[in-house]
């Protein structure tokens, strides 16, 4: 290679690498590359020289002005680069604002409970069934053992309609409902809303209930007992928890038992009620006692929402406050 | 059902801890609501003996006492009752002495110094209020322990008997119980028969032998109406509740609440000929003890004279034979109503007794006459008086019935191998008479369990006496079946809720029965109504959420909350037709307030949008101008899908918002979930690999034409290459013709084999132009 060619590829090697902005490698860029440019210039001379001379420039020729673009584009990519980092670091936001539209609302404390006891028994193979709430006295009290007078409906205060229809006290009449439909064997839930004209800090004149009821050959009150264990322990994520069954009465259920869970202070709070299918209901619905038996569990949701939440008073779950479902965002 | 510990104590002949008590008790199925002392707390109150009674020197009613507390030196005590007397014995509380949480000082009274208190039931916490100083009955020894005197040291148990437990409503009950579980020894009180000093009796006729199965009277001649009921049994009756009346009638509630029988005094004197036991016969009225005077109906069961009605049976007698102070001779009745002739009764006339309560849920068929005798005998200790023999009145006595009981179906039922020899043991300790027999046994309750009458009763009796926490090694394994289906409208109706929330909506819960002035504002046919409602703004069930959404808003508004998005799924009801609805209201921002974004109050629009979403994915439904009611009449929509009206929405009408008293910009949405097709399968389609092409086209609506109508029209040509239409502009100026407002399509075209030419796509938007034109007189604007 010529001298000459040496001096102007290091003279434009130099200024590249200290070239400030993408302007100036661009003016550098068309002063030695560009059509008219130095190096370019060079190339076009070529011709003039003697062909044994002319291959040996060429090669040095073009070398130099393949090297003079790669310094170019690396230093096109530098700058580039620098510059990014500069406007980055002018672009500071404060990261600490809140950020938008990601409020959400929340269920309602009652449908999450319910929701998850749902879960629970449809894991265990039960399906879920409704009735209606407006119902008859016929499956409300009477197919459930309750004839016109029993004591028992002394604990229902009963809402009725002019029609002579009520409002259904407890899910139960579901169980009639089920066991009408459909021959055993059978597993279902039924949850639902119920009504009783009582109204204080620990009654609501409406409220929500699940009933569950098994009917197999060869039920046992034991089964009763592994489902209802099983089921507060997962609903109350404790494999620890301590419930005990009490022996007591229901006009559809015998024997029948009320459940109670141990809180922390070894004190007992009552969670549900449960029993083995009375044969008289087993009878009302056309089904053969003697081969078929069952076990129903009722238990009120705001009860298990109140233990799970830790709210005290029910009626803040009728008053809808919104600063109280907001406290049940998932 | 109220009693104290001491009492039951008496009968098992053994010390019991109350709080053991009362888990014996609860776990045996008799739930203990309440244990609570029989006393307020008080310490140092010992027996005074008053010795001497003079009148305070400075003060007109005080006096002064000199007391015999037990000590070397009576004490000086200012009194204030009117009762004080000499050589009484009353309570009496030291200077150092607690008394119902206050300590007693030395006082100066008027001048005098009074060295400690003479105490009322009252200031011992024993009653509510009292009329002067609690005498006792009897000379005791001055400065004798008077909380040991008195057994205050006791507890009184409130149980929560079950229907079916009605053999427990009595002392008895719960000692016969309690022996049974714990293994006591049940010893009754000794009991000696009053012989009859003379033959009379009073005539007695059972018209109705089935609801009076047996009815017993005895004459007392000359009781003495003044005497006093002794102190222990005045507080026994106390501690179980019962206040002391008369002494007569004391004696009457003592053995009801010892043996479970009710029992009523007549005062003799006051009865014409004989009793009767009959229902009512129509235009009869009595006038009941304690005031107030009913006409029994025809169901309901009487106990009458020659002259008409003198108790209503086993509820309350009448006023008119009531014993008082002035009687002399008592007519007793001690008998068996059965519970079906008593029930409901007493609550049909609002009324509620000791009585009633017992009869209802059934009394032991077999204990009228040692009920009858134990009364008369303590009758006899406290008024005196002389007795006649007993008229009985019985219809014949049913067979004891006997239950089969198969060892197998109790194994079977519990789910525990509870052996032979065990279930018959617990049953026979129960009072039950087991009979061996091929695979079980035939049984016979006692007749105070008339509860057992099956299999299962007995099953219970056992599991109950076995233990249930000894009930274990149950399955919950499932035999595989279908279920239900994997997706069900329920699952649906889930997801709709957690979009809604995922929309910044919460759920809220409301009553099913609402107002009727405000429900009317939304739909005028009228609701179910109920005939015992709590109140007025909750006695007709709802026909739709708006009311029960409309309270809620209010509800917050009043507590600051200025952005509210609320939505309930839930039943409303009309005739025999139960639907279940899900309902939405919004007002105030579209979002929370933001810092970088200007804040913009929600609209028809912004609702809208909520609704569609819930509708992504689904069968979409078509919007149309809607007259509801309850909504604004230019911005209110229904919801309808093929055809059916399933749901609308809108802003809150004007007047209505105007007569609700709630701010007006509130919009609704309600769809009925029931009236929805059954969730279906995405079907997949293929995603052309052809870009596609958007044209866009301004065009001039007529008044009237609104964005539904154009895109049916463009979507009726059926150009299979339309993918999708765009309303992106929709504005008014003046520069139009009167009422029209200029609109801004695109229209997007996409092929699934090939790229769109320009020249396809330029004859299918002169297509779509033309259509409009044709059909709704819409043109091109340049």
């Amino acid at each position: 290679m010529s001298d000459e060619l040496q001096t102007l590829t290091q003279r434009a090697l130099e200024e590249v690498s200290t070239s400030g902005d993408l302007k100036a490698l661009d003016r550098l860029r068309v002063h030695y590359l560009g059509r008219k440019g130095l190096v370019t210039e060079r190339l076009k001379s070529l011709g003039a020289l003697p062909p044994a001379e002319r291959r040996e420039a060429g090669r040095a020729a073009n070398e130099a002005k393949q090297r003079l673009e790669r310094a170019f584009a690396s230093r096109k990519r530098e700058l580039a680069e620098s510059a990014a980092s500069r406007r980055a670091a002018q672009e500071r936001i404060d990261v600490g604002l809140p950020g938008r539209g990601g409020d959400c609302g929340a269920l309602h404390p009652v449908t999450q409970t319910l929701r998850r006891i749902r879960r629970f028994f449809l894991r265990a193979g039960f399906e879920v069934a409704e009735g209606p709430e407006i119902e008859d006295d016929f499956h409300n009290f009477e197919a459930l053992n309750i004839p016109p007078h029993h004591p028992a409906r002394a604990m229902h205060d009963t809402f009725y309609l002019e029609d002579g229809r009520l409002l259904r006290t407890h899910t139960s009449p579901v169980q009639i409902r089920v066991m009408k439909q459909r021959p055993p064997p059978l597993r279902v839930i039924a949850p639902g809303r119920v009504y009783r004209c009582d109204s204080d800090m620990t009654h609501s004149p409406m409220f929500h209930q699940v009933e569950a009821l098994a009917v197999d050959e060869n039920v046992s009150f034991a089964d009763l007992k592994c489902i209802v264990e099983t089921f507060l322990r997962s609903f109350f994520d404790d494999q620890g928890l301590t419930v005990r069954f009490r022996p007591s009465y229901f006009p559809f259920t015998e024997p029948s038992a009320e459940v109670d869970i141990q809180d922390g202070r070894g004190g007992w709070l009552e969670v549900m009620g449960c029993g083995m299918v009375h044969p008289n209901v087993l009878h009302a619905v056309g089904c053969d006692a003697s081969r078929w038996s069952g076990y129903a569990l009722g238990l009120g949701i705001e009860r298990m929402a109140m233990l799970r939440y830790g709210v005290r008073d029910l009626r803040l779950l009728f008053e809808n406050d919104l600063r109280f479902l907001k406290q049940f965002g998932r | 059902m109220k009693f104290c510990s001491s009492w039951i104590e008496e009968w098992l002949k053994t010390p019991v801890e109350p709080q053991a008590l009362a888990e014996t008790l609860t776990m045996a199925g008799l739930e203990v609501d309440k244990l609570s002392p029989a006393a307020a707390p008080s310490s140092g109150v010992v027996v005074g003996h008053v010795r001497h009674v003079a009148a305070h020197p400075n003060a007109e009613r005080l006096k002064l006492c000199e007391v015999d507390a037990g000590g070397a030196k009576p004490v000086t005590v200012v009194c204030g009752a009117d009762n004080v007397h000499e050589d009484a014995f009353v309570p009496f509380a030291p200077v150092g002495a607690w008394v119902n949480g206050l300590e007693i000082g030395e006082a100066e009274i008027r001048g005098v110094v009074s060295r400690g208190m003479l105490c009322s039931a009252a200031e011992l916490g024993l009653e509510e209020t009292s009329a002067g100083l609690l005498e006792l009955d009897e000379p005791v020894a001055a400065g004798t322990d008077f909380t040991e005197y008195m057994k205050l040291d006791d507890t009184v148990f409130e149980l929560d008997l079950t229907p079916n437990r009605a053999d427990c409503f009595s002392v008895l009950g719960i000692a016969r119980e309690l022996a049974v579980i714990r293994g006591f020894q049940l010893e009754p009180p000794r009991q000696d028969a009053v012989a009859a000093a003379h033959a009379r009796r009073f005539p007695v006729q059972v018209a109705e032998p089935r609801a009076c199965p047996r009815y017993l009277a005895r004459i007392a001649e000359n009781v003495d109406s003044a005497a006093r009921t002794p102190l222990w049994m005045k507080e026994r009756l106390r501690r179980s509740g019962v206040r002391a009346v008369h002494p007569v009638v004391d004696v009457m509630n003592y053995v009801m609440l010892e043996l479970g029988q009710p029992l009523h005094a007549f005062d003799l004197d006051k009865l014409e000929e004989r009793i009767e036991v009959r229902y009512a016969r129509s235009g009869e009225s009595i006038e009941i003890i304690g005031g107030g005077r009913l006409e029994p109906d025809q169901r309901t069961l009487l106990i009458a004279d020659a002259r008409g009605p003198v108790a209503l049976a086993g509820i309350i007698g009448g006023g008119g034979s009531a014993v008082s102070e002035s009687t002399r001779n008592v007519l007793i009745e001690c008998a068996f109503f059965s519970p079906q002739a008593v029930v409901g009764r007493a609550r049909s006339y609002g009324l509620h007794t000791e009585a009633s309560l017992r009869f209802e849920r059934g009394v032991d068929r077999s204990l009228q006459r040692h009920a009858l005798e134990r009364a008369c005998e303590l009758l006899e200790q406290i008024t005196g008086g002389e007795f006649g023999e007993v008229e009985e009145v019985a219809a014949p006595e049913p067979e004891p019935r006997s239950i089969g009981l198969r060892h197998d179906a109790l194994v079977h039922r519990l789910g525990v191998e509870v052996d032979r020899s065990s279930a018959s043991r617990i049953l026979t300790h129960l009072g039950c008479r087991m009979r061996p027999c091929k695979g079980g046994w035939r049984c016979t309750p006692p007749p105070h369990r008339f509860d057992l009458e099956i299999e299962e009763d007995l099953i219970e009796e056992v599991g109950r006496i076995y233990g249930y926490d000894k009930i274990t090694g149950g399955v919950s394994t499932v035999a595989v079946q279908a279920g239900e289906p994997l997706e069900t409208a329920r699952e649906r109706n889930d997801r709709w809720s957690d979009r809604l929330v995922e929309r910044g909506y919460f759920e809220v819960i409301t009553y099913s029965f609402v107002e009727p002035e405000i429900l009317a504002e939304f739909d005028r046919t009228p609701p179910l109504a109920l005939t015992n409602a709590v109140s007025p703004a909750t006695s007709v069930m709802r026909t739709s959420l708006w009311p029960g959404l409309l309270k809620t808003l209010q509800h917050n508004l009043n507590r600051q909350q200025e952005r509210v998005r609320i939505f309930e799924a839930g039943r409303c009801f009309a005739g025999r037709d139960e639907r279940l609805m899900l309902a939405g209201l919004v007002h105030g921002g579209v979002r929370p307030e933001q810092w970088g974004e200007a804040s913009r109050a929600c609209d028809f629009y912004d609702l809208k949008g909520d609704v569609e979403s819930l509708f992504a994915g689904s069968p979409t439904p078509v919007y149309e101008r809607s007259t509801h009611r309850g909504l604004h009449p230019g911005q209110a929509a229904d919801v309808v899908l093929d055809g059916k009206r399933i749901g609308c929405l809108g802003a809150l009408s004007p007047p209505v918002a105007q007569r609700l008293g709630v701010s007006r910009e509130v919009f609704l949405f309600e769809l009925d979930l029931g009236a929805l097709p059954p969730p279906g399968v995405a079907r997949f389609e293929a995603i052309s690999p052809y870009p596609s092409v958007r044209r866009d086209i301004s065009i001039a609506v007529p008044p009237g034409v609104g964005a539904e109508r154009i895109a049916a029209c463009i979507r009726g040509l059926g150009l299979g290459l339309l993918r999708d239409i765009v309303f992106f502009d929709v504005y008014e100026d003046e520069k139009m013709e009167e009422g029209r407002k200029s609109m801004a399509l695109g229209l997007i075209f996409q092929d699934v084999s090939s790229t769109l030419s320009d020249e396809v796509c330029a004859k299918l938007v002169d297509k779509v132009v033309a259509a409009l034109s044709q059909s709704l007189k819409i043109n091109l604007r340049n």
